[in-house]
């Protein structure tokens, strides 16, 4: 099947399509990447049709893991863009899902419910229990669909969690890589050399990525807020096209590295930070750019450090999930704020949730007053998941926030 | 009309030039514009038609007019509020600046010492605070999620007692038992208000009490970015007299008073920033350079 797009999720792709071929027109690689985008959902489609193993996943420590077994992941988040109202609407009364459940897991549900009765290919999703409530509802509500669902167990890493305790939480998460190896596979045994390669095209595409973030202090606005956010979602899952995605980080390496430094922008810009999951409603990305708001940092997909190389991959892989931002205690997220914080001299935080994230929310309210007293201020913004125009108020906002800060 | 010297603060009567500019908030309910020439300053009013640019014009309109200030000799226009975001004026020179920024602004030039700010507008409400240094806002906070808190919702329930907005203030000020309205959503709150109604409560105490309910909003808001003399109450419901009493109340502590309507504090800050933009060749420019390359 291909995508079957809501008025609100066709406006959505209008957007990518006049970011790609309008507001980006000078720059190869961010239409290409923009293609990636677009055809990311649908491409995986005519794979799972044409015998592929396609699976959803919204895990991204698996992800080296699931392509090192030949499979593609579709990562939940591109549901978000491409659901709408319908989507909502079936999960709060087809499945009864109150109305305060997070709009991420509504507008997900909603989606794969709307996909199946459309005859979509992917019909197994690997999602993690624990670590939200309302998707644990909705992995049993998927069960019953008819999905093949599995989750594995999310390894949480409290502050002050070292040595024989830490050692025992790489043991658990590597046996919990090794049973979802065996989901995915029908056995335990991982096939290391094909981690290892993976493992090591990750590294590569994080330097990149670093790369990429040090050109962009030369030149904020080259990549707008749109095209930044989805070259990072894009490292979490790189579209389901691997070598396409490397393609892109290489060549926007390239564009930049021939550039003059401006001076002009550098002057102009508003260095902020984005905390928190990738927003759906892209006027808000608009609202930013057009009010000179450059977002020069982010804290969702871990791109500082390398994975390990010279240990085994399945250890080095739960290794590196234990000891990056995202193993757990919002103190680890803090870090990396503090760190981007002081490498682009950011002037403020935009701290970024979905309605009806009881968790996130909370962790927004703690940034908020740590930063606050350390005299970097944030607005904090609740989008919905699924597509939509952002309210008036939202923008005003954001508006008022770089005005603010300029 | 009014002179310069009779409304905004002495200490900032220096800053102005003699770039004759226009301020105009369109707010979700009434459209303000304010033009500042020759030392005077002129207001209009008007209530905020289906189309933006429309309520835009009549009232620049009106304030020509008043003025007899030709269009070409306008220097800048900024425009704010809900709907400043389709505003065109073709070979004007002018610009857009959110409402938060331009009350912040019309309250400094009203009262040099402000430092907290409540804009309760049609549509939300906001606490904000200012540098009494600049007139810039330093931290705000907005309550957009609902109604509650907003002149919406006054609106509501002064048509639940037959009443005119104007009438549900003053209606408030001879309450002598407000009642006790538990709700802060207006689809509840209303239902409370036909059972108040029902068990004979006067129009005067429902009314005392929705003032209440909706200060308690506000007040919240307030906590949230911490209140410091002096304070401003600005936006639409500003000129409800039994909003300002309950705010008062609540919040302990006195609305400076000053010489102008402060529903016109955001066409105000507007017609100020547009006397700043008028005078710069950068005014698209922040005066901050990133800190490193690497």
């Amino acid at each position: 099947m291909s995508t079957i797009l809501t008025s609100e999720a066709q406006e959505q792709l209008n957007h990518i399509r006049h970011s790609r071929d309008v507001v980006h027109a000078y720059s190869p690689a961010i239409q290409k990447l923009f293609n990636l985008v677009i055809d990311y959902v649908d491409d995986a489609e005519k794979a799972g049709q044409g015998g592929k193993k396609v699976i959803w996943a919204g895990v991204p420590w698996a992800m080296p893991l699931i392509y090192s077994t030949g499979a593609i992941p579709v990562a939940f988040s591109e549901l978000g863009r491409i659901s709408g109202q319908e989507a909502i609407t079936i999960s709060e009364d087809h499945y009864q899902m109150p109305a305060e459940t997070c709009s991420m897991v509504k507008a997900t549900a909603g989606e794969w419910y709307l996909r199946k009765q459309a005859g979509s290919s992917i019909t197994r999703i690997f999602g993690s229990s624990s670590a939200c409530e309302p998707y644990n509802l909705a992995w049993e509500v998927m069960k019953k669909e008819g999905f093949d669902v599995y989750t594995s167990d999310v390894v949480y890493r409290a502050p002050g969690v070292e040595g024989g305790r830490y050692e025992e939480l790489v043991q658990y998460f590597v046996d919990e890589i090794r049973e979802f190896n065996e989901w995915l596979t029908g056995t335990r045994e991982i096939d290391k050399d094909s981690l290892h390669l993976e493992i090591t095209r990750k590294n590569y595409l994080m330097r990149r990525i670093r790369e990429i973030m040090d050109l962009r202090l030369n030149h904020p606005f080259y990549v707008k807020s749109l095209g930044i956010m989805y070259l990072l979602n894009g490292l979490t899952h790189y579209f389901g096209k691997p070598e396409e995605y490397t393609e892109v980080l290489d060549s926007l390496v390239e564009e930049l590295s021939l550039l003059e430094a401006n001076e002009a922008d550098r002057r102009r810009a508003i260095p902020l930070i984005w905390t928190g999951g990738s927003g759906q409603e892209f006027g808000i990305y608009d609202a930013i750019d057009n009010a000179g708001g450059a977002l020069l940092g982010f804290v969702s997909s871990p791109y500082a450090k390398d994975y390990n190389e010279d240990i085994d991959p399945v250890e080095s892989l739960a290794r590196f999930q234990l000891e990056s931002q995202m193993a757990g205690a919002s103190i680890y997220r803090r870090h990396v704020i503090e760190q981007q914080i002081d490498k682009i001299g950011a002037r403020g935080l935009i701290l970024y949730g979905y309605l009806g994230c009881s968790f996130g929310s909370v962790t927004r309210e703690m940034y908020r007053e740590y930063f606050h007293n350390k005299g970097i201020p944030s607005i904090n913004l609740e989008g919905t998941f699924q597509v939509g125009p952002p309210s008036g108020q939202i923008l005003t906002r954001i508006r008022a926030f770089i005005e603010m800060l300029s | 009309m009014s002179d310069w010297k009779e409304i905004i603060d002495p200490e900032l009567l220096s800053t102005f030039t003699g770039d004759v500019t226009v301020g105009l908030d369109l707010g979700s309910r009434t459209g303000k514009g304010v033009l500042l020439a020759g030392g005077k300053l002129y207001t209009a009013i008007t209530p905020t038609g289906v189309y933006m640019q429309e309520t835009a014009d009549k009232l620049l309109d009106r304030l020509l007019k008043q003025s007899k200030v030709a269009r070409e000799d306008i220097a800048y226009i900024v425009g704010t509020g809900y709907g400043r975001v389709a505003l065109s004026f073709g070979e004007i020179r002018h610009k857009i600046v959110t409402e938060i920024s331009c009350h912040a602004m019309g309250s400094h030039y009203l009262n040099a010492k402000v430092r907290s700010i409540v804009d309760i507008g049609g549509q939300d409400s906001k606490a904000i605070r200012v540098d009494p240094t600049t007139g810039k806002v330093i931290e705000f906070i907005m309550n957009d999620k609902c109604a509650a808190g907003t002149g919406r919702f006054l609106e509501k329930v002064a048509h639940l007692l037959d009443l005119t907005l104007e009438q549900l203030g003053a209606e408030a000020l001879s309450a002598d038992a407000p009642a006790d309205v538990s709700s802060q959503c207006v689809v509840f709150a209303e239902s409370e208000v036909i059972s108040l109604k029902a068990k004979g409560v006067s129009a005067a105490n429902i009314a005392a009490g929705i003032h209440l309910a909706t200060a308690r909003r506000v007040r919240n808001l307030v906590n949230r970015i911490g209140l410091e003399p002096d304070l401003v109450f600005s936006g639409g419901v500003s000129n409800n007299p039994g909003m300002t009493k309950a705010l008062e109340e609540l919040l302990g502590h006195p609305i400076s008073k000053v010489k102008l309507d402060t529903i016109y504090a955001g066409a105000l800050g507007a017609a100020i920033f547009a006397q700043k933009a008028a005078s710069r060749s950068d005014s698209d420019l922040n005066d901050f350079a990133l800190l490193n390359t690497k």
